[in-house]
């Protein structure tokens, strides 16, 4: 899988809850696609899960660990996960087609049981047409203490009847925007992540990959912005802490996106670069799972082969004969340096184009501000400083304009007002501290009236009676 | 642009491949690491695993073969190991270069307490493919035994694993270390071995902290389970095999293992968590744990031993996931708002497709990939991708083809494109009928194409578009520039090269004819012979050759008459190459055709009639039996077929025929 780098103090404080359980469950589902039974890589996701899986149980006071599954989300103690929802399509999928409400785990869940439901479920739970014939099929294998659970719906039990509704979720205490438009982002981000894991996949297994499906996630995405960036752009600023190439990729993709439109109208070009940002570090699956996961500081050695990512991307993007030569490029080239330099090495006979610098603009950037789980979130700000000093990285009157178009405050963002208001940030107006802001509630969180509900460009407000006066952290989600 | 800027290979300085030496230890070692590194990442059943594995089972085949003799029985097994960065093959040591397949097995083997593998006659796939997965599964582990039976219980057959801590003079007799049923070490270690405790022992660096660890444990507890010896075995086990390479390094490590387990010992003992020191696991933990921070690549102060032992001050607080919110914005904005206005503002930021800068980077990083991977790597999108850029070439893709083909060095070694890789450019601009670009981009300069001669001539001539006049006056220029006797003497070497140079052009290459580019027809005539006799019967007739053996050419216009003997001899003629007494029998076999050929369509022409005439003066067997077509003379009744005789028939004919 395409995991990221962790250092020794992020390996550390590496998450634990249910979110992290079901993203080792995914991580352990999608290598036992790739790699047969007892493979290192296996094992080590497997090691991963039963350790998850222990801590879930010891957060649930050593009681029984249930899963719920319903209406495309996820749940723990009828809490919506939304986060480990946009990464677990691989897991709902099989679940609706068994028509089960989730999964539930005895206490007494071992590391063989875990395999033996990593295994099933790798196969799309192959040979069971609803729930019960997957348990008997599991009971067959030699594990009871899991079990597929009935639907949702079901009145029996602890799970409640009817739809999600916006109550339920908003009565779990998070803020989560239930308006069709999230809706239809949280489904585009769930299947780009899909879409993402199985070119992994197919990269893995030596396969052409074929771009079609991710081609067209990027004319869903560019609609999207289109029609309103905004929730979009919320999701880039996600704050649930991914451990996965795989979300900084969309990310990346959504900022680059984002930051081209305001430049071009070009469908084609903007979807090329869509394309090239969602593809740009796919060489990450050839990198060897042990320098994904060193400990401690990377060796020179595992350094160097960490960097070959650039030229694995190529290479796996060139595998199939209708590559576009566009991602190829930016897959190669998104580390090396405007001034020179950087990796890999190559012959620098042509210019950088401004389609692989806006990529690897938008890749710092969002490596930089990326949520860690031991410290606050590195500011806009911040980010930005540190960009301005990386010397010959970057095309200054680029970064300049990207500055300008993510801004201090950036798109999607919620912001803390001077006034008591909670605000979301939805354009920027050219002036760094003065976006077009439109309230939502107060700032202890209740709703506003109609009449106090807004859109209000801070910019036409020469003596800033209302300004911003804090960047906030999306709900957790 | 000089012809020194574009560096040039020198004129009879071919590009030669040496051929590889057959080194199947070599390529058993290399395809071993590349398997290993494999199926770290792919499923085994992968097909990049699969011919890594064939690979091993061909190289170590091949090994056996040539390591017997008629003398010596075939060995038994190939041994593949790892010293210190140097890959040992029948004793013979080589460097590993950094950042290779094989210095990364060599870090996956250090890990996994390994020196190297001997493969026997008997090896067997499967058994490889589960002791890989055990090494990989090893690696991954950052805590465990290091004891060589721990990690490898079980036993892979046709594989004998060498474990690295015994080699060289400084291995130590099975017995005196208790060595537990490993498996054989290097074979010098096992024929020259010293007594490494003894050795150790001699050192008072050795010995000054071996009392005092001794007289901690006496003060704790009632009696001690350990000697020193028992201590110097366990600390040895634990060493790497490059401690091992000489006293002076021996003893340093020792000494600085003891030193740091003091410290360690004096530590735990004030924490009052080390109640005896004689306790056996405690002593193999805190030495295990000592030792790793000295023998492994992280610092001290970054393996997890230092967090994992250290006793905790306090509960480490419950961290939630995420944080309590973003960085509050407390940089300076203003500063931070000046920095951003010192910027350069935009100003010829251009995101357009048809820009040329972004297919000249598209052709670069596609170019780069062709020159760089090679075979090595199947990337079927390569060219088809690579073609699509180069259809319709801006300035910036001919400039990035120009760099390539031009060979310049790079800022450092790893990017330089050597002479070597230039081919790969060519070879594909040939395939895909691209040569053109190769003029395009500037590279076919008129002085480089002269110096460089005969080299890359063809792909030069491949370049033209010989319809286009100033391309067939640069032709010319090169080619007088080139002289008669250069292209002449050159011919060997360019008769290879004539298939890549296809009939269509070279018969477009006489189209406009030039005296200066004779000595190109000859060549061309070389290549293609008939097929383009039409097109040289054009060329020669239009240059106005003055040798009278050229008479043909003027006087027969239909080319399908002309022997191929007949026009290269006239232009090895023109060229001085023949005399044109040489040129009668083709001459000869030339008017018989024409006869032949005109006796039914044109009978009497006077271009056939003077054919006949024209056979009086080149006698020859096809003249004499031409003649007797003609008179249905009686062979029999002619008493000698010398010249003379013909001479005499053909006047005799003449002479009927104008009576006729």
């Amino acid at each position: 899988m395409c995991e990221q780098h962790l250092s020794e103090e992020e390996r550390r404080h590496k998450p634990r809850g249910p979110g992290a359980f079901v993203d080792e469950l995914v991580v352990a589902m999608t290598n036992s696609r790739i790699y047969s039974a007892g493979h290192p890589r296996i094992e080590s996701a497997l090691d991963n899960l039963a350790e998850g899986f222990k801590h879930l149980c010891e957060e649930s006071g050593g009681g029984r660990v249930e899963l719920g599954a319903a209406d495309g989300f996820l749940f723990f103690e009828e809490r919506p996960l939304l986060g480990a929802t946009l990464s677990a399509r691989r897991l709902l999928e099989p679940l609706s087609r068994l028509e089960s409400g989730g999964i539930g785990f005895d206490p007494k869940t071992s590391r063989d049981d875990l395999r033996t439901l990593v295994t099933f479920m790798s196969t799309d739970c192959k040979g069971a047409e609803q729930f019960p014939d997957a348990n008997l099929l599991l009971q067959k294998d030699g594990c009871e203490t899991i079990l597929f659970l009935p639907p949702y719906e079901d009145a029996a039990g602890r799970w409640g009847e009817g739809k999600l509704d916006e109550e339920q979720v908003k009565g779990a205490g998070k803020a989560i925007d239930v308006e069709m438009t999230l809706d239809l982002n949280s489904q585009l981000y769930q299947d780009l992540v899909f879409t993402l894991q199985n070119a992994t996949i197919t990269a893995c297994k030596g396969k052409n990959l074929d771009t079609n499906e991710a081609s067209g996630f990027v004319e869903s995405i560019l609609k999207q912005l289109a029609t309103d960036p905004k929730p979009l752009m919320s999701l880039s600023r996600y704050e649930r802490y991914d451990a996965f190439t795989f979300g900084h990729s969309i990310r990346v993709s959504f900022l680059a996106l984002q930051f081209a439109r305001q430049m071009t109208n070009d469908p084609v070009l903007l979807h090329r670069i869509g394309l090239a940002a969602l593809m740009h570090d796919i060489g990450k699956s050839w990198v060897p799972f042990e320098v994904l996961h060193a400990a401690g500081r990377l060796t020179d050695e595992e350094r160097a082969e960490m960097s070959r990512h650039t030229i694995y991307g190529g290479q796996i993007l060139l595998s199939n004969p209708s590559a576009d030569p566009l991602a190829v490029a930016v897959a190669f080239s998104h580390h090396q340096n405007h001034g020179g330099g950087g990796y890999p090495e190559s012959i620098r006979c042509s210019r950088q184009s401004t389609a692989t610098m806006i990529v690897k603009l938008c890749d710092v950037y969002e490596a930089l501000t990326a949520v860690r789980p031991y410290k606050p979130r590195m500011s806009p700000t911040r980010a930005y400083r540190i960009m301005m000093s990386m010397e010959g990285h970057f095309e200054q009157s680029l970064l300049r304009r990207f500055i300008s178009s993510n801004g201090i405050f950036p798109i999607g963002s919620r912001v803390r007002m001077n006034n008591n208001r909670i605000a979301r940030v939805e354009a920027q107006t050219g002036d760094l501290v003065r976006p077009v802001v439109v309230t939502e509630t107060t700032a202890d969180g209740e709703t506003l009236h109609a009449e106090d509900v807004g859109r209000v460009d801070l910019s036409q407000d020469p003596e800033q009676k209302v300004r911003v006066e804090e960047l906030l952290l999306d709900a957790e989600m | 642009m000089s012809a020194d800027e574009l560096a040039p290979d020198l004129p009879g300085e071919l590009l030669e491949e040496d051929v590889a030496e057959e080194r199947p230890r070599h390529e058993l070692a290399e395809a071993w690491a590349d398997f290993t590194k494999a199926l770290s990442i792919y499923p085994e059943t992968n097909v990049r695993v699969r011919e890594n594995l064939a690979q091993i089972l061909d190289a170590h085949a091949r090994s056996l073969e040539s390591s017997g003799n008629a003398l010596s029985p075939r060995s038994e097994g190939v041994a593949v190991l790892f010293r210190s960065g140097q890959l040992v093959l029948d004793g013979e040591e080589t460097e590993i270069p950094d950042g290779s397949s094989l210095a990364w097995l060599e870090a996956r083997l250090d890990r996994a307490s390994l020196a190297g593998l001997e493969f026997m006659a008997s090896l067997d796939e499967e058994a490889l493919l589960a002791f890989t997965k055990q090494l990989l599964s090893i690696y991954l582990r950052r805590d465990g035994p290091t004891d060589f039976d721990a990690l490898w219980p079980d036993r892979y057959d046709g594989l004998v694993m060498i474990d690295r801590r015994f080699e060289g003079r400084f291995g130590v007799s099975a017995d005196e270390l208790e060595y537990s049923g490993g498996h054989a070490s290097t074979g010098a270690a096992e024929d020259d071995k010293r007594n490494l405790v003894e050795v150790l022992l001699e050192s008072e660096d050795v010995t000054a902290p071996l009392a005092r660890l001794e007289a901690l444990s006496d003060e704790e507890a009632e009696g001690t389970t350990y000697s020193a010896a028992d201590l110097m075995n366990r600390i040895i086990k634990l060493m790497p095999a490059d401690a091992m390479k000489d006293r002076e390094t021996l003893v340093a490590a020792v000494r600085d293992v003891l030193s740091a387990l003091e410290e360690r010992v004096d530590a735990e003992q004030q924490q009052d968590t080390l109640s005896e020191i004689t306790n056996d696991m405690t002593l193999s933990t805190l030495l295990y744990s000592v030792s790793r921070s000295h023998f492994t690549r992280t610092g001290p102060e970054e393996t997890d031993w230092a967090v994992d032992d250290a006793i905790p001050e306090a509960a480490p607080a419950k961290r939630k996931v995420g944080h309590a919110g973003d960085e509050k914005i407390d940089e300076d904005i203003d500063a931070f708002l000046e920095e951003w206005a010192a910027l350069p503002e935009e100003c010829s930021i251009d995101l357009s497709l048809s820009h040329a800068e972004v297919q000249g980077e598209e052709a670069a990083v596609l170019l780069h990939y062709l020159v760089r991977t090679g075979d090595t790597v199947r990337l079927e999108g390569l060219y088809p991708t690579l073609d699509k850029v180069l259809k319709k070439p801006g300035d910036e893709v001919l400039a990035v083809l120009r760099a390539y083909l031009q060979d310049r060095a790079q800022k450092k070694d790893d990017a330089r494109v050597t002479i070597g890789a230039r081919t790969p450019v060519l070879d594909f601009l040939r395939r895909t009928n691209r040569t053109n670009l190769l003029r395009a981009s500037g590279v076919f300069k008129i002085d480089w194409v002269v110096k460089a001669f005969p080299q890359y001539f063809t792909l030069y001539l491949d370049s033209l578009n010989p319809r286009r006049s100033q391309d067939i006056e640069e032709l010319n220029i090169v080619c007088r520039r080139i002289g008669n006797d250069r292209m002449l003497r050159a011919m060997g070497p360019l008769l290879a090269e004539g298939g890549q140079l296809s009939k269509d052009t070279a018969r477009d290459l006489l189209l406009q004819p030039d005296p200066d580019r004779v000595a190109l027809a000859r060549l061309l005539v070389e290549w293609h012979g008939a097929s383009i006799a039409q097109a040289l019967a054009a060329f020669l007739r239009k240059i106005d050759l003055d040798q009278p053996e050229a008479f043909l050419v003027r006087r027969i216009h239909d080319a399908r008459y002309f022997t191929i003997d007949y026009l290269r001899g006239l232009l090895d003629l023109h060229l001085g190459r023949t005399k044109g007494s040489r040129l009668h029998n083709a001459i000869s076999d030339v008017l018989c055709r024409h006869i032949r050929g005109t006796k039914d369509a044109e009978p009497r022409s006077p271009t056939r009639m003077a054919s006949i005439e024209s056979l009086i003066d080149y006698p020859s067997a096809n003249s004499w039996f031409m003649l007797q077509e003609l008179t249905q003379f009686n062979l029999f009744k002619l008493r000698s077929l010398e010249p003379a005789a013909v001479r005499r028939l053909a006047r005799s004919m003449r002479k009927q025929y104008k009576a006729a």
